[in-house]
């Protein structure tokens, strides 16, 4: 689950941000940079790229917070904008010519010991999907946004973000399977 | 007969037309239910992925907190860029015009480079053609045609992919430039939506992303056409 909603974070806390509290600001630092942080790495793979997309994010927070209208939750609003650091990362010519560290060497927190070898073996897999195949993965899968939601960060349409989900799973399927196809290649009617 | 992927995400998601005749279909199939399981499972175990930590520096003291560091350093940048450094969505504006009229001009000195008879029906020719036929005029357009061409443009980019290994620099920067600016159009673009941008501002934002995608399009094209015979 998005890690970025849940707790709520404290109207008073907020408001002290709001107010161009610094030590209110330290403590949504608190709040927030894992969850950035994670998203940054899943999405860019590389851990500078991730800790840049940190930085650049917090910056943007102090900068801004006091445009946040709070109807929405505030980890939404944290969220989208470190997606749109990670795409802007993501467009950079920097990222382009980067080779991606992948998972290797990546320090986990909470890991459970039994499911070690599955997480590892599903980590790199995603890591191994295109970009823009594994950002609508994750945001959908992980994040919980909506294909119309994941469109328009991206700046496409719904159905590009329906149709990388499929090519995601079509591709972790055979990552993780080792097999291109395991059923009979004959669909359902469209009719359903 | 089996469902497809996408047919098995809806169900998953509770998000596809049908999904009653469907749900009967897995049902009664024991392969398209494994496959639905399956991809429950996976969402489940993606949502389960341990949280990424930074490793931070091995031989540093365990005691020392590095997120304490990395406060600093964002303090220290909040400070430094509210004394007047750039801010997208402020200053952005003249910058963009300035540089799309430089960026303007290295674009036509490119594409006279490019031979003018274009034979066989290779990505970048398709390109070319698509540049040749449907350049917009932005200036009267509204904001719904400046999505659809600003998407039709994305497409076109995806043709012209190819990247040589040894790239002019003057090129290489400008592309860079394009793309920084089409970035921060982007994120005046996202962090405008639900109504924080008028009406005009953002026809004004997705007319700047047309632009901005046409010149990135036009030089990535000059830039292949130079490889591709």
């Amino acid at each position: 689950m998005s890690s970025f909603i849940d707790p709520d974070v404290p109207e008073e806390l907020l408001r002290a941000a709001q107010a161009g509290d610094m030590a209110a600001h330290e403590a949504l630092f608190r709040r927030f940079h894992g969850p950035v942080y994670n998203l940054a790495r899943r999405m860019l793979t590389n851990e500078a790229g991730a800790e840049e997309v940190v930085q650049d994010t917090f910056v943007e927070i102090i900068r801004k917070i006091d445009s946040f209208r709070s109807e929405s939750p505030l980890g939404g609003w944290v969220r989208k904008i470190a997606v749109n650091f990670s795409l802007m990362h993501l467009r950079s010519a920097w990222h382009k010519r980067a080779v991606p560290l992948a998972v290797v060497g990546e320090t986990q927190a909470n890991a459970d010991p039994s499911r070690a070898g599955n997480a590892s073996d599903l980590s790199r897999a995603l890591a191994q999907l295109p970009v823009k195949t594994r950002m609508v993965v994750w945001l959908h899968d992980v994040e919980g946004l909506t294909h119309k939601e994941i469109g328009e960060l991206m700046g496409k349409t719904t159905s590009f973000s329906k149709s990388q989900l499929v090519r995601a799973h079509e591709r972790l399927r055979t990552m993780l399977t080792g097999s291109r196809d395991t059923q009979p290649c004959m669909q359902v009617s469209n009719s359903y | 007969m089996h469902a497809s992927i996408e047919q098995l995400l809806n169900l998953r998601d509770g998000a596809g037309p049908g999904e009653s005749a469907l749900q009967d279909h897995v049902d009664k199939c024991p392969e398209c239910e494994q496959e639905l399981l399956r991809l429950t499972a996976l969402k489940d175990e993606l949502r389960s992925l341990p949280q990424l930590q930074p490793s931070g520096d091995l031989s540093a003291d365990s005691s020392v907190d590095p997120s304490a560091d990395q406060w600093a350093a964002i303090v220290r940048r909040a400070g430094q860029e509210t004394q007047g450094a750039r801010r997208p969505g402020n200053h952005y504006w003249p910058l963009g015009l300035a540089a799309s009229l430089v960026i303007a001009a290295l674009v036509a000195l490119l594409l006279q480079g490019a031979p003018d008879d274009i034979a066989g029906e290779s990505p970048v020719t398709m390109a070319a053609n698509s540049l040749q036929t449907t350049v917009p005029s932005t200036a009267a357009a509204n904001t719904a045609q400046l999505v659809a061409e600003s998407q039709r443009l994305e497409r076109l980019l995806g043709t012209v992919s190819y990247e040589p290994r040894v790239v002019n620099a003057g090129t290489a920067g400008t592309i860079a430039q394009l793309e920084d600016q089409i970035a921060w159009v982007d994120y005046g673009l996202s962090m405008g939506g639900g109504g924080r941008l008028s009406a005009s501002e953002a026809n004004a934002l997705w007319r700047q992303r047309v632009e901005l995608m046409n010149s990135l399009v036009h030089v990535r094209y000059a830039q292949a056409q130079r490889i591709d015979f």
